[in-house]
């Protein structure tokens, strides 16, 4: 009974210096490790002054967080047996032992004081109590901080708080990136968009559509991907854009323009001059014309036969079979054709081809927008790396498919080259109907023939032979106004321009208060 | 375990009379006070001390001063090459009665004291210095299959000179693991020179004054050995004395290189046995760790066996000793 009552006494006065000892513990600790937490911290900041990571502040003050923490989670979780305080208690007021030996005398549980004197063991634990009760726990550990050591840590955190206070260069280029990534996300978000309205598009042949459709979700996922890295994703894009470049027919916009001028004067011999029928409509309009062939007057038929004459002229150059179908059907309208079937097999022939045709066209303004949309995130994407100025089309690997159109100054250029991107204003051929494949605004066509002896050959239609075939010859220069692939879209023309603006203002001499009028110009100009 | 029985002395009597013991030897001994009372604390520990110093420091004044201060029985034995077992231990001898019957009576060595002083003990032959091995150990002789009990309190201090090694013969282990403690007599200083002439060459030399009794040593002796001491501090005891084997994996770097063979159980004893009696000196009722501290040197320096190495380097028990306290104890400290 004497002993318990003891023990609690004991443990009384050993609670106060246990929070006490803790408490210091807890700061000395602190004391001891806080360098190791700054040191870490700091190389986390410098690492973020020499790699571009954006997170850099957020792992230094993570460091310093969890240090912290875990600093304070253990202080407060760990056990300090009574024991334990004892003995430091002991060793740094020079008790001799005596708190420590009177604990484990007095503990009840504890045997320990079995082997020596009673009356010794009562007077040291009566002596121990009297000096714990002495013991004055404010003043009962003192703090034991090394200079040094404060020193280092003051250095480190003067070296952390200017790490984290003077700019870092890496912050624009963690900014530029975020911008790019951003950006490249925009532009994924907008080729779905296109690539869902390709899906939607029943016009098109499935496998064409399957295929431009995957193509196009494979350059989301690379853009979606990208982790701000212009040059990786304008390669992409570049990539993609050399695809369909190559697919991209330059005389379909010919082709389309005669068809859409065979559709309206097809419109107007069925008596609907205000219609504007795509091609698909102007077969059912060519069958229904067919059919009334027999109750057209001769002016009629041969105001008939002469539509369709100059449209197979048009088309003759890209589509042979519809240019041949439509002058059979012009045959057949000047009533050249003997019989009825021979009329109603030119007929289903000419319609056939027609809808080939629509369907063709629509393939290919599908790859126009998909192009036109890629073109647009190039420009996006180059705005968003701060260079702008130099589209970076050239700048990616295989971006080499508008160069030889874009050398002007190679030599040899035709007057149209140096032609401002204004001449927007005299589209040739520009559809005024929205729901027709190049109705958007980017897609607008411009006269811009490509360089002699550097550019794409061109195909123009030739006489026909007396087996019904028609022949072709290369151009390298076409005329201005001519209505073959020198017409092409404004985006494309737009892209050039700028490109050669960009370059000029890098290599040649422009004062510096034109340079900013000169981007301000292409700017303004922008589809 | 059973409470040790009342020693019939209390704490303030056992500082009272361990000062005054300590204040009347110094009015004889100058100086000296950690040997007057590392030999006091090996009387109340029931152990015997081994002085080791060069002649005329005062080893044999002390064992005098201290067997006048006790009121015990005191005998010097000076051992020399030719000093018998029996010269030392007693021997039968034959007597013949008034009515002629013939009879062996034992007839009591100097041993037969409660302050022996055998002086420079390892002057005598081996076979000697072993007859001292039960007397030291167990406080009796054995002659002729008869054992006698010696009276307690007992305490033997040997003398040893360090010089004049020539004609010597070592004390072996087993003896000087009887030792409690060893003790350096260390020549005095200037002052205490002084000192020392003044007390020595006066008309008159001062005389101690008996200031306890045999039976008040043995019961200053039983009161010692109840004094409590803390598990953790026996365990600090013990791991000083392991790391006193060269075998042992925590044993200090210097013990591996330079000690043959550490510390037997015994040093432990003395360790705990001195720490007791060091801890009641300063009123404390408990053992702390500052006192196996102030005990490691005397207990441990002569149950240190040092190779070859060691002595061919200079290196001394008390510097692997200190070495000891500082890794060890210093160590638990933290």
């Amino acid at each position: 009974m004497l002993e318990t009552t003891a023990y609690t006494q004991l443990i009384a006065h050993l609670r106060p210096l246990g929070r006490r000892w803790r408490w210091r513990a807890g700061v000395q600790a602190a004391h001891r490790t806080i360098g190791i937490a700054l040191g870490v911290a700091a190389l986390a900041l410098i690492a973020g002054r020499v790699f571009p990571f954006a997170e850099y502040r957020l792992v230094a003050g993570g460091v310093i967080a969890g240090w912290l923490l875990a600093l304070t989670t253990y202080h407060l979780v760990r056990r300090v047996p009574p024991f334990l305080v004892a003995q430091h208690a002991d060793r740094e007021l020079a008790l001799q032992d005596r708190l420590a030996t009177a604990l484990v005398l007095a503990d009840p549980r504890s045997h320990a004081r079995a082997p020596f004197d009673t009356a010794l063991v009562a007077r040291q634990i009566a002596d121990a109590l009297t000096v714990a009760a002495e013991i004055d726990p404010r003043h009962a550990f003192r703090w034991r901080l090394r200079r040094a050591l404060i020193l280092g840590d003051l250095i480190a955190l003067a070296i952390v708080g200017a790490l984290v206070v003077l700019p870092n260069p890496m912050d624009a280029l963690v900014a530029e990136r975020a911008r790019i990534a951003e950006t490249a996300q925009t532009q994924a978000a907008k080729l779905e968009q296109l690539a869902r309205e390709i899906e939607q598009n029943r016009t098109l042949a499935p496998e064409e559509r399957a295929a431009l459709v995957r193509q196009i979700r494979d350059l989301i996922a690379r853009l979606a991907g990208n982790p701000g890295d212009a040059k990786k994703a304008l390669a992409d894009l570049a990539q993609f854009q050399d695809q369909w470049r190559a697919q991209l027919d330059p005389a379909a916009p010919t082709e389309q323009a005669a068809l859409d001028a065979l559709a309206r004067q097809l419109a107007r011999l069925a008596g609907a001059p205000d219609q504007a029928p795509d091609a698909t409509q102007a077969a059912q309009l060519l069958e229904q014309l067919a059919a009334q062939l027999e109750q057209m007057t001769p002016a009629q038929r041969a105001q008939f036969a002469d539509a369709l004459d100059r449209a197979a002229t048009q088309v003759a150059a890209r589509d042979p079979d519809l240019a041949a179908a439509l002058a059979q059907m012009a045959q057949a309208a000047r009533g050249e054709q003997a019989s009825a079937a021979q009329t109603q097999r030119a007929t289903r022939q000419a319609a056939q081809a027609l809808r080939a045709a629509a369907t063709d066209q629509a393939f290919q303004a599908a790859l126009a927008r998909a192009l036109s949309q890629t073109e647009a995130s190039q420009r996006a994407v180059a705005s968003a790396s701060n260079s702008a100025a130099t589209p970076a089309g050239n700048s990616a690997p295989g971006a080499n498919r508008s160069t030889a159109a874009t050398q002007v100054g190679g030599g040899g250029g035709t007057a149209a080259n140096t032609l401002p991107p204004a001449v927007r204003a005299g589209v040739a051929g520009a559809p005024a109907n929205p729901n027709k494949a190049f109705g958007v605004s980017d897609l607008e066509t411009v006269y811009a023939p490509v360089t002699a002896g550097q550019g794409r050959g061109e195909i123009v239609g030739g006489q026909q032979n007396q087996t019904g075939t028609t022949t072709s010859y290369e151009g390298k220069a076409p005329l201005p106004g001519a209505t073959h692939s020198a017409l092409v879209p404004y985006s494309q023309v737009y892209l050039r321009y700028a490109e050669i603006a960009g370059q000029t203002l890098e290599r040649a001499y422009v004062p510096a208060g034109l340079q900013d009028l000169v981007k301000e110009y292409f700017s303004a100009l922008e589809p | 375990m059973e409470p040790l029985n009342d020693p019939g002395i209390t704490v303030e009597q056992f500082t009272t009379t361990a000062r005054a013991i300590e204040r009347e030897v110094s009015t004889l001994i100058v100086g000296q006070h950690e040997i007057v009372r590392q030999t006091l604390v090996t009387l109340l520990a029931g152990g015997n001390a081994l002085l080791e110093g060069v002649p005329g420091l005062g080893k044999t004044m002390l064992v005098r001063t201290l067997a006048q201060t006790l009121a015990c029985k005191f005998s010097r034995i000076q051992f020399t090459p030719d000093l018998m077992p029996a010269d030392i231990v007693g021997t039968n001898i034959l007597l013949e009665d008034a009515s002629g019957q013939r009879r062996f009576q034992f007839e009591p060595g100097p041993v037969f004291a409660n302050l022996v002083l055998a002086d420079e003990i390892n002057r005598a032959t081996p076979k000697t210095q072993s007859a001292m091995l039960e007397v030291m150990q167990e406080h009796s002789v054995t002659v002729a299959k008869t054992t006698h009990r010696l009276a307690e309190p007992f305490f033997v201090l040997a003398t040893q000179n360090p010089l004049e090694m020539e004609g010597t013969y070592p004390l072996p282990e087993a003896q000087l693991d009887r030792f409690f403690f060893k003790l350096n007599v260390a020549y005095p200083s200037a002052d205490e020179l002084v000192m020392i002439a003044d007390r020595t060459t006066g008309a008159r030399t001062p005389q101690p004054q008996r200031v306890a009794a045999a039976p008040t040593i043995v019961a200053m002796q039983q009161l010692a050995r109840g004094v409590p001491i803390a598990p953790h501090i026996v365990q600090a005891a013990a791991r000083l004395i392991r790391a006193t084997q060269p075998q042992d994996a925590d044993a200090p770097a210097s013990v591996k290189q330079y000690v043959t063979w550490g510390s037997s159980p015994r040093g432990m004893q003395a360790l705990i046995l001195a720490g007791k009696i060091t801890a009641l000196l300063a009123e404390r009722y408990n053992v702390a760790l500052d006192d196996l501290r102030a005990a490691a040197l005397p207990a441990l320096r002569h149950r240190l066996i040092l190779n070859f190495e060691a002595q061919a380097e200079g290196v001394t028990p008390d510097r692997i000793v200190s070495e000891l306290i500082e890794t060890v104890l210093d160590e638990t400290n933290t």
